[in-house]
């Protein structure tokens, strides 16, 4: 079992590529380009702060640190926050959260992969089929999330959705 | 290391429902039976833990501010989070084939491996990883032999690589499949078993090269050769007798005196001579951590001395020193010859990698006391880097054998080795063409077990490597002392060093 | 613990209902006060989850390196260790020091016995009194009765740096110089006319004719 961080070559041997695929590091930069884009719509000053996962995941990615990726991820979701906090629309942010949750999991998964499997070996499929699923999974929910808003909207939801905070929360720490 | 802080496993084979255990046993299956695996459980990676605390953090912020964005992504957050929890990372039930482009290469030759995997379960495998059971003492040259894949049922994969043949019996081991559900939040490993064998068996050298008489036969064997007769080497002359061939007589003197005299030569015994390699855990060390052992430098120079002494006429058997019994009793002619290169190429107890098990010296020694003829000569092959097989030289010489202690030297030291009598110790280059078996260290591994020529920098050189080549040195003077012949070497090839060590000898 | 559950599948259903049908949201009447106790109910609660995530390690499969031949010991890796053990301060060092200076002390003994032609015992007095050699940091090395240069002290106090270590390089240097004098001995070329000078009476008995 090894653990996030522990990773030391062996003495004068050449050593395997242990850098997450370039795919994986691609997908992910991308991702966190459009996170940024998208928090920069919703708030100028929220999207600069998302900017700086963009750096982060590549950092991240070169270094092989999940630390730096799970930084990355509080830098983005900081900057989603302020975006929020400024008043930005509700429609850049969900584009910026789902983004940015892709960028940290590919980012994330690749550099599992890197120490698992290396940069040589074969893995754009795995990567691919992963970033798809993640994006798939990102999208379902923020429209089933935005949708329900859309036909919610007009009334007076904050009653219910502060029912619906209080009773998740309360679920939450029954089953902890 | 496995995933298994709770330890539990299940075999998986049972589960499959009535599936016999298909053993691959030539890469012949038609791949529809999945391979024999166990499955150790699935764990969680800890992956997104905190998602939902974000999603928390997100709802409340959204309505405390009364901000309807903010509560938005916080639900959507919750999507990630089921995601997270749903997936469970099912065993890999793959069918594994493995094929070898040749399965008894030689030395040094390229051996593609193809690795195919067909995922014979019900269900799509979102995420896998398998990393080949490549056997330790091969080396992969082209390739990682691992891969990353996703796979639909009766979807497969296929793995490529390359690995450098080098001397022995070599085995695949467990393949590992990693299996995730597509979060990544769960992950579980499963083994696989598809045994496959290389075995590559260098030929020995072409014998009668390697000047070893001056080390078994002649003058100081007890193997008693002190009686004039018919060997090659003059010994005595005395009267000429009716029947002598005429080709020994002493015609010079005949020319000088006029007295007919034949000459004595020195008769010459076949000796019996048993090779005994040191294999115990300690003996497999290495100038660097990927150079080739002293074992593998033993057995190669043991080989040379095996054909030039059977091509000598002398009978020659092969032993061990380690925890696996390996025992060729001496013999000669053309099958134990075979059985010899096979001994040496593939015997357990001498693998490229120290065997299991602990060496028990003196069960070993009583039993070897037991096989080993009592005129035999024993040439023993040893690192010398620790005390034991001093001791042990010292042992079998007081038993009444003649003892050769013949050490590659594996020490690490800024100078270069021998004791300082100039019987070894030359850096030349390596042994390229100095024998046929010396083909068997081909391209790759030209500086097999040695260090490189030339002066190391002292800054390479640790302490405990400078100390243990200093007693080393004292374990060969030590020998000496007691009168046991000890001939090592370095770079130079050991056929040089015999020849130097005999030049001294014999006269 | 029940209490939880109903309570949380109560709230869960009520917010449900409002959603579908607004009218409850009058009858139900939640202050703003309350609403927002919630939502900051809803944020400690999310930073305490988050913060479950510091100091946690992730665990995943290391699948090591099959592709590589399995590494060889290198000669002298345990001394070695035996040594960054030594340098440890206090009585875990103690040990593998004595080890450490025990072997090269027979090293040195035996060097020195045949270097000068003395017997063991004699040897041994030598280096006991730390007159084997003028290097003093070798002597020191050796024995207590001699002591390391005053500089050989300053740099040994030094960050990353031990007497024993500095003690040790030179004992070993010296022994070296001893044992062999390898490093003055003639190049390979030369030795092939070397080898066959008589030397071999002290290291062979049975080659005498």
């Amino acid at each position: 079992m090894s653990t996030a961080e522990g990773r030391e070559p062996p003495a004068d041997r050449p050593e395997r590529d242990t850098r997450p695929p370039t795919s994986a590091v691609l997908v992910s930069l991308v991702a966190a380009a459009v996170a940024t884009a998208a928090g920069t719509v919703a708030a100028p000053l929220g999207g600069a702060v998302v900017g700086m996962s963009v750096v982060g995941v590549a950092a991240g990615s070169t270094l092989g640190s999940s630390r730096v990726l799970l930084w990355a991820a509080a830098a983005g979701v900081v900057g989603i926050a302020l975006a929020a906090a400024l008043g930005g629309g509700a429609e850049p942010l969900l584009v910026a959260a789902v983004a940015l949750a892709v960028a940290w999991d590919v980012a994330d998964h690749g550099v599992l992969l890197g120490r698992q499997v290396g940069r040589a070996a074969r893995t754009r499929r795995n990567v691919a089929v992963h970033a798809a699923t993640t994006l798939l999974v990102g999208t379902l929910s923020a429209a089933v999330v935005y949708g329900s808003y859309v036909a919610a909207s007009g009334g007076q939801p904050i009653a219910a959705l502060a029912l619906l905070l209080f009773g998740g929360v309360v679920l939450l720490s029954a089953f902890r | 290391m496995t995933a298994s802080g709770d330890g539990s496993q299940t075999t998986g084979a049972g589960a499959a429902g009535g599936d016999t255990a298909a053993v691959d046993d030539g890469g012949s299956t038609d791949a529809d039976d999945p391979t024999e695996r166990r499955a150790l459980e699935a764990f969680d990676t800890d992956r997104w833990v905190g998602i939902v605390g974000v999603a928390l953090a997100f709802v409340g912020v959204g309505v405390v501010l009364r901000h309807p964005g903010t509560v938005l992504v916080g639900a959507t957050g919750v999507g990630f989070a089921l995601y997270a929890r749903l997936g469970d990372a099912g065993e890999a039930r793959l069918a594994v084939t493995r094929r070898l482009s040749d399965r008894t290469p030689d030395p040094g030759e390229a051996v593609t491996v193809t690795l195919r995997a067909r995922n014979v379960g019900d269900a799509s495998r979102f995420d896998l990883r398998i990393v080949d059971g490549v056997p330790p003492g091969l080396e992969v040259v082209d390739g990682p032999a691992r891969v990353a894949t996703a796979l639909r049922p009766g979807a497969s994969v296929t793995v490529s690589y390359t690995v450098r043949a080098s001397r022995g019996d070599h085995e695949w081991e467990t393949i590992r499949a990693v299996t995730r559900d597509p979060a990544g939040a769960r992950e579980r490993i499963t083994e696989l078993e598809t045994p496959t064998r290389l075995t590559c068996t260098p030929e020995l050298a072409a014998g009668g090269d390697l000047p070893l008489r001056g080390l078994t036969t002649v003058s100081h064997g007890r193997v008693s050769t002190d009686m004039g007769g018919s060997g090659v080497e003059f010994f005595a002359t005395r009267e000429y007798r009716r029947g002598d061939p005429l080709k020994r007589v002493d015609w010079n003197r005949r020319a000088r005196t006029g007295e007919l005299a034949t000459l004595e030569l020195r008769e010459e015994r076949a000796a019996t001579v048993v090779l005994l390699i040191d294999a115990r855990e300690a003996a497999y060390v290495a100038s660097r951590p990927d150079a080739d052992t002293a074992v593998e430098a033993s057995v190669e120079a043991a080989g040379q001395a095996f054909t030039a002494l059977l091509a000598n006429g002398d009978r020659v058997g092969i032993a061990t020193v380690g925890p696996r019994d390996c025992w060729l009793p001496p013999g000669a002619g053309t099958d134990h010859a075979v059985r010899g290169r096979d001994t040496l190429a593939t015997d357990p107890a001498l693998a490229p990698t120290p065997a299991d098990g602990t060496f028990y010296g003196s069960l070993w020694f009583r039993r070897f006391r037991r096989r080993l003829p009592g005129d035999a000569q024993v040439l023993l092959f040893s690192p010398l880097v620790d005390r034991y097989p001093t001791s042990l030289a010292r042992r079998i010489d007081a038993y009444g054998h003649l003892v050769t202690v013949l050490s590659p030297d594996v020490t690490v030291t800024a100078s270069s080795p021998g004791a300082g009598d100039g019987d070894s110790g030359g850096r030349a280059s390596d042994d390229a063409g100095a024998t046929p078996a010396a083909g068997t260290t081909s391209a790759g591994t030209t500086s097999a077990g040695t260090t490189p020529s030339g002066p190391r920098g002292a800054g390479s050189v640790t302490q405990g490597g400078r100390v243990v080549a200093l007693e080393r040195r004292e374990r060969i003077r030590d020998l000496r002392t007691a009168g046991l012949r000890a001939i090592e070497w370095g770079d130079r090839s050991f056929p040089v060093a015999v020849a130097n060590a005999n030049g001294r000898w014999s006269r | 613990m029940r209490a939880l559950v109903v309570l949380g599948v109560a709230a869960v259903a009520a917010g449900f209902a409002v959603l579908v049908d607004r009218g409850l949201a009058g009858a139900l009447d939640l202050s703003s006060a309350i609403v927002t106790a919630i939502g900051i109910l809803g944020v400690l609660q999310g930073v305490r989850y988050v913060s479950v995530r510091r100091g946690r390690e992730r665990r995943t499969t290391d699948l090591g390196e099959p592709e590589r031949r399995d590494p060889a010991t290198v000669p002298g890796t345990d001394l070695d260790r035996r040594i960054a053990r030594a340098t440890l301060p206090g009585r875990r060092g103690r040990g593998a020091k004595n080890t450490v200076r025990s072997r090269v002390r027979s090293l040195a003994v035996r060097a020195v016995a045949r270097g000068r032609d003395l017997s063991r015992d004699r040897a041994e007095t030598l280096v006991e009194d730390g007159e084997w050699t003028d290097d003093r940091t070798a002597a020191a090395f050796l024995t207590r009765s001699a002591s390391y240069p005053i500089y050989v002290q300053l740099r040994g106090g030094l960050p990353r740096r031990s007497t024993f270590r500095i003690g040790l390089t030179a004992a070993t240097d010296e022994v070296e110089r001893l044992a062999g004098g390898e490093r003055i001995h003639p190049p390979p070329s030369e030795r092939a006319e070397d080898r066959e000078r008589p030397d071999g009476s002290s290291s062979d008995r049975r080659v005498d004719p």
